[in-house]
């Protein structure tokens, strides 16, 4: 994925529209935060998930966090090589790392959302 | 503000991860727990460890005092070797981790936890008699570094032309420029500290590096010592807590009279404490410190001091203070993560344990070695 085509949350989750479908994972900001990521705990497909709704929770040696879904969708796939191989959410958090994929997702929810510009901005407010 | 070792800078300059630990600030990590976690266990890593307290003890009544103050058997010890054991309260609890190095029977140094470091000194002080033995905090004389892991004799005898051959495990030397070298660690790998002036620290961190030792942070010394099933303060050791309940009767277990002693008596003896057992789980999903502990039942069994995902095992592991009958080997526990149980079973530490293991042909004769051998038994 191109990081300047998504959209982004105040929790630091990305998501890629493409129509009503959408493709939603962590951001670098996030991944580096937490370090080394050593377990991860993904939804179940079929699952309807509400925007800033927990999806599932994401751990590292430091640190446990909830992953919150960006928008409301039904989960139709799920990158399930994350389960045995966590470390590729650091080390491609915008590609290998995606999370899952979701349908009958509302646009207007993702273009809510912020832009790469806006979402860089709002990480230099950040510590 | 926080305060600083020696090493600070050349932790900013590497890009280190600095946070408040113990009041001091130092670094979490540098390129990343795991790989500086298998870098101790495959090759070696360095550790800055100049937050750690340090005092000197010494005077002619210096002996007798410190056989009254710790439970460590300082009578029965040589000169040039050092033990692990505890600075209690009158009532058992533990004030204090600490190891107790012998230079002669009337010089000793006292190394503990930043944390606690000055709760030890005023502690000490307030039983010190009023002559006959001297109390010196070294702190700011003195930093430490610590450097372990499957290479670090020959990155040590490289950086200081040293040969350490001779020095066996729990035993330290004093070099000609006036560094003290010991053999001993944190981590369960073979490994050792050294004490120097801070300019001596920060000179010795440099070879190391010239000799492509890299430096190891916090997160990484946390994980390393959790695998070992070595005790953190503030964790597994409290006031609240004595070596009864931590199962670390062997390091407390001298026949001379101790602060401590009798309150420890009373304690075995109570079966409603609590023990410390150490714990796996089948995942990788970790407990972390404060979890509630469970019984099949579902009902309130105890609380987690530590958990963590351990690299050399690929699951989580942990420790936690547990009802007594909760203790036997395979257990089964349920973990209250606040999002979920997780099942968990009580199994044996140190969870890992080096495979070559030449402590056995390196016998001190000391039987006391110290802390990388400790096993929390279930139902001692």
């Amino acid at each position: 994925m191109d990081p300047k085509t998504l959209r982004y949350t105040r929790d630091h989750e990305w998501v890629a529209l493409v129509g009503s479908e959408a493709t939603i994972g962590i951001t670098e900001h996030a991944e580096r935060a937490l370090g080394d990521i050593t377990y991860i705990e993904l939804p179940k497909r079929g699952t309807r998930l509400v925007a800033g709704r927990s999806l599932g929770v994401v751990e590292s040696v430091k640190a446990a966090s909830d992953i919150l879904a960006p928008v409301g969708g039904v989960v139709s796939e799920v990158n399930t090589a994350l389960v045995k191989t966590p470390e590729v959410l650091n080390q491609d958090a915008y590609g290998a790392g995606w999370i899952c994929k979701l349908t009958d997702v509302d646009a207007a929810q993702a273009h809510a959302l912020m832009n790469s510009e806006q979402y860089a901005a709002f990480c230099q407010q950040e510590p | 503000m926080l305060e600083r070792t020696i090493l600070r800078d050349r932790h900013e300059r590497l890009g280190a991860r600095l946070i408040n630990f113990g009041g001091w600030e130092l670094p979490v990590q540098y390129d990343g727990i795991l790989a500086e976690h298998q870098r101790v266990r495959q090759h070696v890593g360095m550790f800055d460890t100049g937050h750690m307290g340090a005092f000197l003890v010494s005077g002619r009544e210096s002996l007798d005092f410190l056989s009254r103050m710790l439970t460590q058997d300082v009578r029965a010890m040589a000169d040039g070797r050092c033990r692990y054991g505890f600075l209690l309260r009158e009532n058992g609890g533990v004030l204090d981790d600490l190891i107790v190095y012998r230079f002669s029977s009337t010089a000793w140094m006292v190394v503990v936890n930043a944390g606690p470091a000055k709760d030890d000194l005023a502690w000490l002080a307030r039983f010190c008699p009023i002559s006959g033995v001297a109390l010196t905090d070294l702190r700011g004389v003195q930093s430490k570094l610590d450097v372990q892991g499957p290479e670090s004799r020959l990155a040590m005898e490289r950086a200081m032309g040293l040969d350490l051959s001779g020095l066996g495990y729990f035993q330290f030397r004093r070099t000609e420029s006036g560094a003290l070298v010991s053999r001993t660690g944190y981590t369960g790998d073979l490994g050792y500290e050294i004490y120097a002036s801070p300019q001596a620290i920060a000179g010795l961190w440099d070879r190391l590096r010239a000799e492509g030792v890299k430096p190891a942070g916090l997160g990484a010394r946390d994980t390393l010592r959790l695998e070992a099933g070595l005790p953190l303060y503030g964790h597994e050791l409290t006031t609240e807590v004595s070596p009864v309940e931590a199962g670390m009767m062997r390091y407390a277990g001298k026949t001379e009279p101790f602060m401590g002693r009798d309150a420890l008596r009373a304690r075995q003896a109570d079966p409603g404490r609590p023990r410390l057992v150490a714990f796996q789980i089948a995942g990788r999903q970790s407990a972390r410190q404060d979890n509630r502990v469970l019984d099949t039942a579902g009902h309130e069994a105890g609380r987690v001091t530590s958990g963590s995902f351990s690299p050399s095992l690929e699951c989580a592991i942990g420790f936690a203070y547990v009802r007594q009958e909760m203790t036997p080997i395979g257990t089964e526990l349920g973990v209250d993560t606040g999002r979920q149980v997780l099942a968990a079973r009580v199994t044996t530490a140190p969870f890992w344990k080096r495979a070559s293991d030449d402590h056995t042909h390196e016998k001190t004769g000391d039987e006391h070695h110290g802390s990388e051998n400790i096993t929390v038994y279930a139902g001692s």
